[in-house]
């Protein structure tokens, strides 16, 4: 294949083609799957309770404040935190309105979600924080700025990161009194209870006495809550598999691209690998010649679809804000692309294998 | 180098099944000696090729027997046959099958190499072997840059990179000028006459005859002369 350049180029674009198209939609699906449990993930703690039938932290359902007292009962909890999550409007300057997810932490609670504080950590009174990717959607210029959820004036002290929101709607942090007020909860109810044990208790322990006291509810960990919330979001809107799929086509894209090529290179060079198996060479010799010709499109495609796709993700993460792109993503597409191009080699292999060397007399 | 043995016992070959049945070599016996460049001529069909090939452990006859270098091979299996190709026999072809994307070095290396033979040593003889052939100054050109004699002596370096004890030509003179195909035939004899080797040329070409020790002609799978040729 080296011998026609025009080939390897056809070869190695199918391959950077297929790294792009794996990257980009790889890292929309990990950013998809991060984002659908960012809030669990984040909150920490290591026993949830629910409403029963909660499939995911956006749609959840009160939870009478009695319950967090019965919860306090059981042996081997060190504290419980409420948390509030409900949908509240959400005024724009320019008078437009925003349905958004209002949030609502307990202050005393150690919870690592956002809470609106000052410098000396302590809480500000109608105070909120948006993440930073939803300031233009709600129409807030700088920080801080004044706005009204639900009719009540709450001021944005500050932006964060994070917390992009793969949904339309965007996450505002208040803290628990806050919620409160601004949701016009009547009494000291929650959306969610967030449970840290004590030190040397067992979880599933907990989690089992729990669930017995309170058979009305779901008791989950934070492990279960987060992977059932990022199910929920995968399997019944379909929006991951749809990405996942895409990713796919690449994959599939690039191996016919790759396989195709390669077997009519392989096909160009033939009477070549008869004089080598005339020469003596080996089936071995002859398949490390074909994998290495495989191996450098791999290299050469993988390079020009991450030069390629990091500078398109950069942009794209100014519109979809919860791209994600893990550290180890790169590695794992250049060795599945590696492993794809020799996968795409293997018809090639047989063909060049299997010819017969006294043809070199007769050709 | 151990006297080169080159033998073939009664073989014969069969082309096709029914009305298209052709015998390619009826009954053939043919023992080449070391130290003789054997010229084997005959019009076309006349198995020359096919004989080539079975000498050259490419192709195994109906029956009969094929002696290389005391192997008796028509029984052996491909992987088998492969090492007595890669140890004994070194071939040179009418259209030179050069690989057109490496130096002129690196195609002689490509015997060593799939000898597992790599590194200096192995570079030090092909460049020993490209000065003797007066190719010194070209090791770096690919085939499309030379000359079709300085090919066809690429190729001679080529078939002689591992030492064999065995050289096959395929019409190695039938893609050059007068002056290049003498000095092939010059180059030829000399392999066989000052190094011992078997050489065994096939060729259309009557200008082989004044290089050659012996002269067989073969019609219709048969010998039909077998001469020695007085220099």
């Amino acid at each position: 294949m080296i011998n026609n350049r025009l080939k390897y180029l056809i070869a190695s674009i199918g391959v950077a083609f297929a790294v792009f198209l794996m990257m980009f939609q790889v890292s929309l699906f990990m950013g998809f799957l991060k984002a659908s449990s960012v809030v669990i993930d984040a909150a920490g703690g290591d026993i949830w309770i629910t409403a029963h039938g909660v499939a995911c932290f956006e749609h959840s359902a009160p939870i009478p404040s009695r319950i967090r007292e019965i919860a306090l009962a059981t042996p081997g909890i060190k504290k419980i935190d409420r948390i509030i999550a409900d949908y509240g409007v959400y005024q724009t300057p320019s008078g437009g309105r925003e349905t958004i997810l209002v949030i609502g932490t307990d202050i005393e609670g150690k919870t690592r979600l956002p809470l609106p504080m000052d410098g000396a950590n302590v809480r500000m009174p109608q105070s909120a924080l948006i993440d930073e990717s939803r300031m233009e959607r709600l129409g807030v210029i700088d920080v801080p700025w004044e706005s009204e959820i639900n009719r009540h004036r709450v001021k944005i002290i500050n932006k964060i990161t994070g917390f992009a929101s793969f949904l339309e709607i965007s996450y505002v942090f208040v803290s628990y009194p806050d919620a409160i007020e601004l949701l016009n909860y009547s009494d000291q109810k929650a959306s969610y209870l967030l449970i840290e044990t004590a030190m040397g208790t067992s979880i599933p322990m907990v989690q089992q006495q729990l669930q017995r006291r309170l058979p009305e509810f779901d008791v989950l960990t934070q492990a279960e809550f987060s992977r059932k919330a990022s199910r929920y979001w995968l399997n019944r809107t379909g929006v991951g598999n749809a990405v996942l799929l895409t990713a796919l086509i690449g994959l599939v894209i690039g191996f016919i691209i790759v396989s195709q090529t390669m077997y009519a290179a392989t096909m160009d060079a033939i009477e070549e690998f008869a004089t080598l198996k005339a020469l003596g060479a080996s089936d071995w010799f002859i398949i490390k010649i074909i994998l290495w010709q495989a191996s450098i499109c791999a290299v050469a495609g993988s390079v020009a679809g991450f030069v390629a796709v990091f500078p398109f993700l950069k942009l794209a993460k100014t519109v979809i804000a919860f791209i994600d792109t893990p550290a180890w993503l790169p590695y794992a597409i250049f060795l599945l692309t590696l492993l794809i191009c020799w996968l795409a080699a293997i018809t090639s292999i047989r063909r060049a294998v299997t010819i017969e060397p006294g043809r070199v007399f007769r050709a | 180098m151990p006297d080169a043995e080159l033998a073939v016992e009664n073989i014969n070959l069969v082309y096709g099944k029914g009305a298209s049945r052709l015998n390619a070599l009826s009954d053939l016996s043919i023992r080449f000696k070391p130290g003789e460049l054997s010229l084997i001529m005959g019009p076309s069909g006349s198995g020359k090729t096919s004989l080539l090939s079975i000498l050259g452990c490419l192709l195994t006859p109906d029956s009969g027997r094929v002696n290389i270098m005391g192997n008796f091979v028509t029984g052996l299996s491909e992987n088998e046959r492969l090492m007595i190709r890669r140890k004994y026999i070194g071939y040179i072809f009418q259209a030179f099958r050069l690989f057109r994307s490496l130096s002129a070095l690196e195609n002689i290396l490509i015997p060593a190499q799939i000898a597992g033979v790599s590194g200096s040593r192995a570079e030090r003889r092909a460049m020993e072997m490209l000065e003797e052939l007066g190719l010194a100054e070209k090791w770096r050109l690919k085939p499309d840059e030379l000359s079709g004699g300085e090919k066809q002596r690429v190729a001679i370096a080529r078939a002689l990179m591992n030492n064999p004890p065995i050289i096959l030509a395929d019409e190695p003179t039938a893609s050059l000028d007068g002056g290049a195909g003498a000095r092939i035939g010059e180059i030829l004899a000399s392999l066989a006459a000052r190094q011992g080797r078997v050489i065994v040329v096939v060729s259309h070409d009557t200008r082989m005859l004044s290089y050659a020790d012996r002269k067989i002609m073969l019609e219709d799978g048969r010998i039909v002369e077998d001469l020695k040729i007085a220099k």
